[in-house]
């Protein structure tokens, strides 16, 4: 095996931001119209050229703090699937609207490489270096619209809360290092100071809930969903999820595995997101009150979510509301194992929220993208009742919108019901059945609005012809991803249970450090 | 063997190559999809000829926490091959049906007629509880699309009803499925039917409710069938030909391969309920047909009363009524599928399918009446149809499992079956011309070959039923086995707790 530096894996990251800025540094010298000519282009280049970087680049860790392994491969992936959605619909959208500048597409590549970096950090530091990358660059995407006052609402709430929950964030940072005395994940605690960790770890997970945007810390959604353009809603709300959670999920499953004695060494090297951890019983006491605050928060953002799509008339403000629902799905893969189920009483994994997260991703970029072609200028036509019938006009978007709506209602052949079968699933098996029948109900409850807005979409009569702005990129990828959804179910087993290859990297990491070291 | 997986995939090829291929040309389309859809339904005939016994796995995923790997297991024998026979032939009989009434559209008719073929095969031939789930669910979505695109004006409220009814029914046995996969560590079918006893007592009702109502509700047994009238009159009929045809079959399919086989205590013991419940539906539905003003809702009544003649029949366990269970679902198929593609081209023709706006047909459309009232009198089980070798073998075993009266009140629903039949051929064909007869022309070249077929089946299989009932209603014959076993242990020892009886299932496990 030919030595390979192990910084290596940064390469799709460093294409991305490449990429970005070939379109910033190309943008002055193109005039307008071929500004939404070329640079989606460019853009598109640049990710195509960091997906294939991100299959190929091998396994492994750079110096602890970035770390690659089958679920963060994944999970890149499908960050790197959306922005090139997004980008597509950011195309169709622009050129549409007749937009002045070329930055978006930039702004998008850069926050794509924010949050890549979100998803491959195994060091707090870096997760929020990342963070800050991300919530900048859409910040400036969700006010793109300068002179819409509702732009301006959604951005000005988006960004104050925003800024504040960064704080608590870097508060939770800088107690988790007292207690630990480093920023890496899973570290073990200094003897005597474990209360200081869980109160770390607390204002950490508040942080990142807001960013995930689950309740009671989800009031922003609703406006910034709505106030940004289509295409940037569909991006925000697909790479957000997947860089929230990832650092949830990876944050989660390292302090169970630092509190039941797996703590990050430099001879283990750091915890691969596809592995199982061993769960102490010690750990278990100590971590329960977090699991049933993940159990609760899951549930009512569930409840709230879902209640509140109901009455939507706005399909955005639908979507931005089943988004909660949607995190309170994914917060329910969070739960521990009751005591008394047998060998899972001292195993946790997260492959069932991985796998939900991949294919939410894909579906909420591509429904958004759908819909801005859909909604006309300015998205201003994205009600009930401007959608009603749209379907009709434009049968290839009504086609691929359906599908990503049937995914987000969990019906199958889609990732989204796959996704919520292994969530629910685990839930079962590890003791919760009561939960998991309340959240199936809850689920057709969700699928109820989803389905409203599919018969809006097919039945109804268009008032006016879609002004979708032809793209034909867009209509290329919104076929990929939507031939996506459903073949992904396919391979659920490359991130689920860690039995693919149990602490790959764990191993591989060691080893390569071993040589490293003088 | 790769051919059952290639049996799954074609008509989602179909679909993709539909889509793709044709644009605006709805004529086009209609030739594609008609050839594509003839070359599938070619491509299922080895099922029930030469290839009767297949059984495929390719490893899935492994269920986390447990050791119950999902599988692709997919298996096809008698029942599942005469079934998808019946799914592939109607699916081009829809579209040939489909071609007045969904016009331009065609391309989005294709894209979720196929991918609803696939769904229904795929549910057909799937041996496992999670594979199977997913292409039940999974015809949902593009019968909704369809619903809401070529439905009538009430199509939103029906394509609503028709979701909630059967995504809410199916929840719950989802559950029962997960529920099932952790404690028994499988979601094969075979290994769940053989170590169900292994399940915790207190949840066998719980789980066979769960199971019983999600197909109860597609068959649909009385009082589960509120969505059935409406989704019915509201969609087009060439696609209730493949909803009412094929896919309400599926769940009737479900109690006999999952229901039976999985809960035989529970069957036995509630047997008394699905057989009251399948005889309201049969006597209830045949008698609320009668004053139906619109043939579509009628036919749907019809619908609820033949089935719930077959639900009768599989609940009375015995052999002769599992087998004429069999021959009937196929029968009904034809025949239903038949009065639908008619009644839609009327409907094409003029925006109703209303009894009082039409009369005197005959005069305008002869070729429509002379095959309207051949399929009609199928449809009544008229000596020399399928439908009457299915319907004399269920009151048989119902006679013989049951008991007198469940048989003479079953057969009653036959009697009134054809006074509705009778009434609709009347109004409609006979009688004074309606507001819209003139609106009325005959059928078309493609719309005769759409029904022809179907009938001539239909008496095909009345004279020679064989194939059928060898094939398909000797696997139903065996999945009814473990039941019946039941039934002769509690005979035998009526102070016996029903748990304590050994079942041998070794009928219904016996496919390699």
């Amino acid at each position: 095996m030919i030595a390979v530096e192990p910084t290596v894996l940064l390469l799709p990251l460093i294409l991305t931001l490449v990429g970005g800025l070939a379109a910033l540094g190309a943008e002055p010298f193109l005039s307008r119209a071929a500004k939404h000519a070329w640079l989606p282009w460019v853009a598109a280049l640049a990710l195509l050229a960091a997906g294939v970087a991100q299959v190929l680049v091998p396994f492994g860790h750079a110096h602890g703090l970035f770390v690659l392994d089958s679920a963060r491969q994944w999970l890149s992936l499908a960050v790197l699937a959306a922005t090139l959605l997004s980008i597509a619909g950011l195309q169709q959208t622009l050129s549409r609207d007749d937009y002045p500048g070329g930055e978006p597409y930039a702004l998008t590549l850069f926050a794509a490489a924010g949050v890549l970096v979100m998803v491959l950090a195994a060091d707090l530091l870096a997760l929020f270096i990342g963070l800050e990358i991300a919530s900048l660059a859409i910040y400036a995407l969700v006010g793109l619209r300068r002179d819409s006052r509702t732009s301006n609402e959604g951005l000005f709430k988006y960004f104050v809360m925003g800024a504040v929950f960064s704080a608590v964030f870097l508060y939770g940072i800088a107690l988790t290092y007292g207690a630990t005395g480093g920023t890496r994940y899973g570290l073990a605690v200094v003897a005597g100071r474990e209360h200081l960790l869980l109160v770390g770890h607390a204002l950490l997970f508040v942080g990142l809930l807001f960013k995930v945007g689950a309740v009671p810390f989800h009031f922003w959604s609703p406006d910034a969903y709505t106030g940004a353009p289509s295409a940037v809603t569909g991006f925000m709300g697909a790479v957000i999820k997947v860089g929230g959670f990832t650092a949830l999920g990876a944050l989660w499953l390292n302090l169970i595995g630092s509190l039941g004695g797996a703590a990050t060494t430099l001879a283990h090297g750091p915890l691969a997101l596809d592995a199982t951890v061993v769960l102490t019983p010690a750990a278990r006491d100590t971590l329960q009150p977090f699991a049933l605050m993940f159990l609760v928060v899951g549930l009512l953002s569930i409840v709230l979510g879902n209640f509140s799509a109901l009455k939507q008339t706005n399909a955005r403000r639908l979507i931005a509301f089943s988004s909660v629902a949607h995190a309170g799905y994914m917060l329910l893969a969070l739960a521990l194992p009751q005591l008394g189920r047998g060998e899972l009483d001292h195993e946790f994994a997260l492959g069932s929220l991985w796998f939900y997260l991949v294919g939410y991703a894909i579906a909420t970029a591509g429904a958004l993208a759908a819909l801005a072609a859909l909604s006309g200028k300015e998205d201003a036509n994205d009600s009930m009742q401007g959608l009603a019938g749209q379907g009709r006009a434009a049968p290839f978007y009504g086609l691929v919108l359906t599908v990503f709506v049937a995914s987000f209602a969990g019906v199958p052949p889609t990732v989204g019901f796959l996704g919520k079968f292994l969530v629910f699933a685990d839930l079962v098996a590890k003791g919760y059945v009561v939960a998991a029948l309340f959240a199936m109900l809850m689920a057709v409850v969700g699928a109820t609005y989803y389905l409203r807005l599919l018969v809006t979409i097919w039945a109804g009569q268009p008032k006016e012809p879609a002004h979708t702005g032809s793209s034909l990129m867009g209509q290329w990828t919104l076929a990929a991803a939507a031939i996506a959804v459903v073949v992904l179910i396919a391979w659920p087993n490359a991130l689920i249970n860690g039995k693919v290859a149990p602490h790959a990297i764990s191993q591989t990491a060691g080893a390569a450090l071993a040589e490293r070291a003088p | 063997m790769y051919y059952l997986l290639v049996l799954l995939l074609a008509p989602i090829a179909a679909a993709l190559i539909a889509s793709f291929a044709s644009g605006k040309d709805g004529d086009a389309s209609y030739r594609l999809g008609l050839l594509l859809s003839l070359a599938i339904a070619g491509l299922g005939v080895p099922l029930i000829t030469c290839m009767t016994n297949l059984h495929v796995e390719h490893a899935w995923f492994t269920l986390w926490g447990t050791n119950a790997s999902v599988g692709l297991r997919l298996a096809s024998d008698g029942l599942s091959g005469w079934l998808i026979q019946l799914v592939t032939f109607l699916t081009s009989v829809a579209i040939l049906g489909a071609r007045a009434q969904v016009g331009s559209r065609m391309r989005e008719f294709l894209a979720c007629v196929f991918v609803m073929q696939a769904l229904m095969i795929g549910a057909l031939l799937a041996r496992d509880l999670v594979v199977f789930y997913l292409c039940y669910e999974g015809m949902l979505i593009p019968m909704v699309v369809l619903i809401a695109l070529f439905g009538g004006a009430e199509r939103r409220a029906a394509a609503m009803w028709f979701f909630l009814y059967t995504m809410l029914a199916s929840v719950f046995m989802l559950v029962g499925i997960w529920y099932i996969a952790y404690h028994l560590q499988t979601t094969d079918l075979a290994l769940v039917v053989a170590s169900a006893g292994g399940l915790p007592r207190e949840a066998m009702l719980p789980l066979f409710l769960a199971f019983a109502v999600a197909f109860a509700v597609k068959v649909p047994l009385v009082p589960l069938h509120g969505w059935q009238a409406k989704t019915y009159a509201e969609t087009p009929g060439a696609v209730v030909a493949l909803l009412g045809g094929a896919m309400s079959k599926l769940g009737i399919y479900g109690f006999l391969r999952f229901v039976l086989p999985i809960f035989p205590h529970e069957s036995v013991q509630y047997a008394d309920w699905f057989i009251v419940l399948g005889l309201i539906g049969t006597v209830g539905g045949a008698l609320v047909a009668i004053v139906q003003d619109d043939a579509k809702r009628m036919l749907a009544y019809s619908s609820l009363s033949h089935l719930g003649l077959v639900m009768v029949g599989i609940f009375s366990f015995d052999p002769a009524a599992l087998n004429g269970a069999a021959v009937q679902m196929v029968a009904h198929g034809l025949s239903v599928a038949a009065l639908f593609v008619l009644v839609g081209v009327v409907e094409a023709r003029t925006k109703s399918a209303q009894v009082d706006d039409f009369g005197a047909l005959v005069g305008r459309a002869p070729v429509m009446a002379v095959l309207f009232v051949i399929a009609a009198l199928a449809s009544a089980a008229l000596p020399g149809t399928a439908n009457f070798v299915g319907e004399i073998q269920l009151l048989f075993g119902t006679y013989r499992g049951i008991g007198f009266a469940a048989a003479l009140i079953a057969g009653l629903s036959v009697i009134f079956g054809v006074v509705y039949l009778l009434i609709l051929i009347q109004r409609w064909f006979y009688g004074r011309a309606g507001n819209l007869t003139d609106q009325v022309t005959d059928l078309r070249p493609g719309e005769v070959l759409a029904v022809l077929p179907l009938l001539i089946a239909s008496f095909f299989f009345g004279f020679y039923p064989k194939p059928i009932a060898s094939q398909a209603g000797v696997v139903a014959e065996a999945l009814g086995a473990a039941p019946r076993a039941v039934m002769r242990a509690t005979a035998e020892q009526p102070q016996s707790q029903p748990a304590a009886i050994v079942v041998t299932t070794s009928a219904v496990t016996s496919h390699p």
